[in-house]
């Protein structure tokens, strides 16, 4: 794992088209150039009604004098770059992208395989499977109904900001009410902008 | 992203802004939505603090309320996850606040 920013080591991680077999190659991107450009801007917009509740009585009586500098940096600037470009991405496109994440063996595939086969003809579903090695959920994925390719991560854990392609799928369908296709089709329709497909991402 | 990652990002960027200078406090502005766990980041900064100007320094971690606004009532109203719906029973909200993940302050030693 880098250090740095967490991610995954590139060298370590295969991606796998599902649907021939190829192991697809992962784009170059200037993800890992950790230069931190932290940016001093003092006129960000996000700044609301905090309902902080923290104590500030620090005033040090004690030793040297001190200098209090303003930075409100972003920890995670050049990740919420990347991150608002992926959006960007998505929103071009018009792909609903979730982010599936829980502990190993909770139940994730499980769910998202009965959402699949309940909403196929509704909406286009397409799954991007997460593991250290096999490639078996990426498999009941298939088996449920939708496109998916499968990232195996080796002995590094799980690996982010990978730069994928998302497949499109036609299939059968019935819609059944679970509460997953619930909040997903309310999310759906809640959006600004349309949705015409939904891309699943799975972490581990 | 794990708060490894997280931590030594922040030491970083302080020791950085702090051109040598020694760093006796840092504030930060941690959301409860955030996805990261305060005392995961303090145990970490004890770790990458050392040997660097920030080693004595007291970590302030300061928790900012998850807040939304509905765009079908207009109301605002507090959060405790990230797609929490509306009283009103509409998702269409705007997320305020609750996801910060920034250093606020530095408070470092004068130069005598």
């Amino acid at each position: 794992m880098c250090g740095t920013c967490g991610c995954g080591s590139p060298s370590q991680t295969r991606i796998t088209n599902l649907q021939t077999g190829k192991d697809l190659a992962m784009a170059r991107e200037s993800l890992h150039n950790h230069d931190h450009d932290h940016h001093h801007d003092q006129n960000h917009n996000h700044d609301h009604d905090h309902g902080h509740d923290h104590h500030h009585g620090h005033h040090h009586h004690d030793e040297a004098p001190s200098a209090v500098v303003t930075l409100e940096a972003q920890i995670l600037a050049k990740n919420d770059a990347l991150a608002a470009r992926n959006r960007g991405w998505f929103a071009g496109r018009e792909i609903l992208a979730l982010n599936l994440v829980s502990s190993p063996g909770s139940g994730k595939t499980s769910l998202l395989e009965r959402t699949i086969r309940d909403l196929r003809d509704t909406v286009s579903i397409s799954v991007i499977e997460g593991d250290q090695a096999t490639a078996h959920d990426g498999e009941r994925i298939r088996a449920a109904g939708a496109p998916a390719i499968q990232v195996n991560t080796g002995a590094d854990g799980h690996s982010k900001q990978l730069s994928v392609r998302v497949f499109r799928f036609l299939g059968r369908p019935r819609l059944k009410k679970i509460a997953l296709a619930r909040t997903l089709m309310a999310v759906m329709l809640s959006q600004q902008t349309p949705v015409r497909s939904v891309g699943v991402v799975f972490q581990m | 992203m794990h708060e490894l990652g997280i931590t030594r990002n922040i030491v970083s960027i302080v020791e950085e802004a702090a051109k040598g200078r020694r760093v006796k406090r840092v504030t930060l502005d941690v959301g409860q939505l955030a996805g990261v766990m305060p005392d995961a980041i303090a145990f970490c900064f004890v770790i990458f603090a050392k040997g660097t100007t920030l080693e004595a320094a007291q970590l302030e971690i300061c928790r900012i309320a998850g807040r939304a606004h509905c765009r079908d009532c207009g109301s605002s109203f507090a959060t405790a996850t990230l797609y929490q719906a509306c009283t009103c029973g509409s998702r269409a909200i705007d997320r305020l606040a609750g996801e910060e993940l920034k250093i606020r302050e530095m408070e470092l030693e004068e130069v005598t």
